[in-house]
Parts: C-alpha cells; sequence; structure tokens
C-alpha cells in the first residue's frame, strides 16, 4: 500500500449529496459482498472507490472546506454501507474519530495539513488498542519526545484499516501516562502491518497487528490526544456513534435476507397453510423483528443530534447527553443486529444454511462486531445516570 | 393515559423509592427501562411523520413492552405493583401481526 492516494478525491458539498452517494456505492457493494466475505477478499478496490467518492472527508468542518455535516448523516451514511458489507462500514471508524481528535487537539497548521490530506483522499487507519495491555484503554507502547522528533516503540493490535491506510495514526504513551498521537506514514521505516487478522466475523477489516519499532515522526505530526478526554469533547461519543451505525447496517441486511428467506420457507406441516409466509407465527416474528429494526434506527438518529449539540457547545453536560443517547444507540443495535441475524435462520429454515447463501455471514459479522465494546456496561452507565446522578466516564468507549 | 406515560411514571416512581444504589443489577435495571421507554418515545414521534401505515402499531408495541417491563422491575425493586389498564380489546399480541404482515407480505 502506497502513502499516497492514487486519484484525488471528489469533494462532497452536502448532508444530501453525502446520503446520494452512500446509497448509490452501498448498492454496488452489496453485490459482492458475500463473495468478499467467503474468500476473505480484501477490499482494495471497493476502499478507492469507497474514499474516492468523498464519504470520508464529509466530516471535515466548512471552514476547512469540507462539508461538515450532521452526524444524523455519518449515522445514515456508514448504516447504508454496513447494510450491504459491514466489513467496509466498520473500516472509516478511525478515520472519522482520528478527524475529530485532530478538531479536537490538533494546532491550526495541523488542521489545515491534515484536513487537505483527508479531502483529497488520503485514508487514515489506526494504531491504538493493544491486545496485551491491562484493558483496552491502556498502552504499553511508548512515544518519546527528543527535540523535534518524537519517536514510537511499540506492539498494536485490532488495527482495523491499517493495511489500506495512507497515513496510521498511532497512539502511544508518555513517561507521565498520556495519550500522543502521531501520524505515521504507511512507508515510514519501522512500521510494520501484519496481516493476520482472522476473526470469524467482519473477516475483510483487516484488524490485525501494527509494529512500532523505533519509528520518528516529526513533531508536527503528533498530537496530544488525551486532551479530548481531559477536557469535555464530542469525540467519544463520536467513536461511538459509528459502531453503533455498523451494527445497524448489520441488522437491517439481516432483516432484508430474513424477509427473502422467510417468504420461501416451506409451510409447516401442521399450519395447514398453503405458503410459509402465511404463517402466523413467521409473520409475528418479523413484526418483533421490524419495530425493533426501526427504533434502533430512531434511536441513533437522536445519538446523531446529540452529538451534533455536543461538537456545537462542548461541556459537561452535552457531551454527557451524547454519550448517554450514543449509549443507547449501541445496546439496540447490538441486541438488534444480533436477534436478527439469528432469527434470520429460524424463519427461513434449515434450506437458509447451505453454503451457497453464505447468510452466516450476518451474525458472524454482528456478533464480532459488538464485541468492540460490551452492551451490559451500557445498561450500567444509563442506569448510573438515571438512578445515581453520575455523569458517564469520559474515554474512547463512551 | 397511554401505556409510555404510564411506562414513564412507574420508571420514576420506582427510581424514587429506590433512591440511590451501587449495586450493578439495579443500576443496569434502571439502564434497561430508560432505553425501552425511550425508544418508545422515539417511534412515537416517528409515527407522527412517518408515511408507512403501521409506523404507529410499531411504537405501541415498544410502549407496551416498556410499561411491562417497568410494572416488573417495580414489583422486583419496591415489592408493590401498580395495577395496569386492561388490553383486553387492544390485544398486545395481534400488533405483531400487524406489523409483520405488512412488512413481510405488503399486506394490511
Amino acid at each position: 500500500m502506497s502513502a499516497h492516494p492514487q486519484h484525488p478525491a471528489h469533494i462532497i458539498r452536502s448532508d444530501a449529496e453525502a446520503i446520494e452517494v452512500a446509497t448509490r456505492l452501498a448498492e454496488r457493494f452489496a453485490v459482492e459482498a458475500s463473495a468478499r466475505d467467503r474468500d476473505r477478499r480484501l477490499p482494495v478496490a471497493e476502499l478507492d472507490e469507497f474514499s474516492g467518492s468523498g464519504l470520508w472527508g464529509i466530516t471535515v468542518p466548512k471552514a476547512y472546506g469540507g462539508a461538515g455535516v450532521s452526524y444524523v448523516t455519518v449515522a445514515e451514511v456508514i448504516k447504508r454501507i454496513s447494510a450491504a458489507d459491514p466489513s467496509l462500514g466498520q473500516i472509516p471508524q478511525n478515520h472519522l474519530g482520528v478527524v475529530d481528535l485532530l478538531l479536537q487537539t490538533g494546532t491550526e497548521e495541523q488542521k489545515r495539513y491534515y484536513f487537505g490530506k483527508v479531502l483529497a483522499g488520503y485514508r487514515f487507519g489506526n494504531a491504538f488498542s493493544e491486545a496485551k495491555s491491562k484493558n483496552a484503554g491502556t498502552f504499553d507502547t511508548q512515544i518519546r519526545f527528543n527535540g523535534d522528533t518524537a519517536q514510537i516503540n511499540g506492539e498494536k493490535f485490532y488495527c482495523t484499516g491499517a493495511l489500506f491506510a495512507h497515513i496510521v495514526p498511532t497512539a502511544g504513551n508518555n513517561e507521565q501516562g498520556q495519550a500522543f498521537i502521531g501520524f505515521v506514514e504507511r512507508d515510514a521505516p519501522g512500521l510494520s502491518v501484519i496481516d493476520n487478522w482472522d476473526g470469524f466475523g467482519q473477516r475483510t477489516t483487516a484488524s490485525g497487528g501494527v509494529t512500532l519499532d523505533g519509528v520518528n515522526v516529526p513533531l508536527s505530526a503528533v498530537i496530544p490526544a488525551h486532551l479530548a478526554f481531559d477536557k469535555p469533547t464530542a469525540d467519544g461519543p463520536i467513536s461511538q456513534i459509528i459502531q453503533a451505525a455498523v451494527d445497524t447496517g448489520i441488522a437491517l441486511g439481516a432483516l432484508e435476507q430474513a424477509k427473502i428467506h422467510a417468504r420461501q420457507a416451506r409451510p409447516w406441516i401442521d399450519s395447514q397453510l398453503d405458503h410459509g409466509w402465511q404463517d402466523p407465527f413467521t409473520i409475528a416474528a418479523i413484526g418483533d423483528l421490524q419495530w425493533r429494526v426501526h427504533g434502533t434506527e430512531a434511536i441513533l438518529a437522536k445519538a446523531g443530534i446529540a452529538v451534533d449539540q455536543a461538537l456545537a457547545e462542548p461541556n459537561e453536560d452535552s457531551v454527557a447527553h451524547a454519550s448517554l443517547v450514543v449509549a443507547q444507540a449501541k445496546v439496540l443495535s447490538a441486541e438488534t443486529a444480533l436477534l436478527a441475524s439469528s432469527k434470520l435462520f429460524e424463519l427461513a429454515g434449515t434450506r437458509s444454511v447451505t453454503a451457497k447463501h453464505n447468510l452466516d455471514r450476518f451474525w458472524r459479522n454482528a456478533r464480532t462486531h459488538t464485541l468492540h465494546d460490551p452492551a451490559r456496561w451500557k445498561y450500567h452507565l444509563i442506569g448510573n445516570f438515571v438512578l445515581n446522578g453520575v455523569k458517564p466516564a469520559r474515554h474512547a468507549w463512551n | 393515559m397511554t401505556a409510555l406515560t404510564l411506562a414513564r411514571q412507574l420508571l420514576d416512581s420506582t427510581r424514587l423509592h429506590v433512591q440511590k444504589s451501587d449495586d450493578p443489577y439495579v443500576i443496569s435495571r434502571f439502564g434497561d427501562l430508560q432505553i425501552r421507554v425511550d425508544v418508545a418515545a422515539a417511534l412515537l414521534e416517528r409515527a407522527d411523520s412517518h408515511p408507512s401505515p403501521v409506523a404507529a402499531t410499531e411504537a405501541q408495541i415498544a410502549a407496551a413492552e416498556a410499561l411491562i417491563a417497568a410494572s416488573n422491575a417495580e414489583f422486583e425493586l419496591t415489592g408493590q405493583r401498580t395495577a395496569l389498564p386492561s388490553t383486553l380489546d387492544d390485544p398486545l399480541r395481534r400488533k405483531y401481526q400487524i406489523v409483520g404482515n405488512y412488512h413481510l407480505n405488503g399486506v394490511l
């Protein structure tokens, strides 16, 4: 992978254009989504088309030449792409998170430089998470400052998108345990991206390892990412709403297939009916799935509004509110995606599990992606505010 | 009184009864109820402007389920149960059929 895009990206100018482009791309991405999953064929050409469409630049603020779209729109875009192929929907997640981290913690010069790159079609990957650190929020990777450069050393995992990126934002802690992010060029000496993601779901996200062996970046390529959480900003909710949008997309895709295949199912012997689609229990089960999917979409849109408010007026209350509504979207999207992708088989019958349909990809993708952070702690987060008045902790998972 | 209004009232009275808690199971129970109430409210709002002929029925299901969950939580956490209005003339079980038949078969 080169450190530069082959062609400059289109620049999207409005929310409506973003939705229109996403709808068109989703239709194209849906055609070979099953084959990509089955063969674990990495979506290299599809990503060029995706970022080249301008959709990876829609959150760049208007002041920097972007469309600065609403997060209702961002969620809708990711949802539509993910309904077609949730691996493609997940890959820009960290890119979009980094765009906001730049906005929150970058210098004016850094914003101009990197937002310009994003609008030109550069893709950010990520080397944030670590499989061996104490918990998801801690880094063993070190960043050490020396004059006008910084050096990064460490080992990362779950690095979604790094393999396909032009620039790999990499998180490391300084001596005081504060997190900084260095923007590492994809071909920088010492950076190795390892294609070793073999999870049973989200198979083509390339969410594998990255090693950093004495990687040097200039100070101009480092941002004090910890500031995005030291003070109240929308960054945590932004990171999370994209996760929720991916799972909402999986739920939509699974329900769509459930309807198609349930209508083709044979009638059960005891029903005395002529067609599977007349089955009263199937009909009611679809009714149950349908309201849950619509409810999830409605809360996802509300989460987008809450994120917009937190971005416009960041303070303890607006950021807490955004975290709370986004947490609702997380819970609902995770549960609905898992339910729809499992019920699909129950309603469609044994013929739906044959390999040619590859319908298990919906459940495999839902189960894998919803492990990003556990929904059980989102019930707690919301309840702790409702009952005890405790605001959510600020980090990239809230 | 609508099912959603009553669900909200039960959530609120149960919260006032419990006051505060550091029990993770009690805390998360309130998270669950709040989500159910808010998703019902969001679907009700959606039904106001959405052209789907079953959008209002979907909101009614969400509200009815929120009310049942709130009533169960009230009983579990306070030891009392507020009587719920009868739904014999408008049973919840039919609503899933109405929504499902429209979305699966295009039949109203």
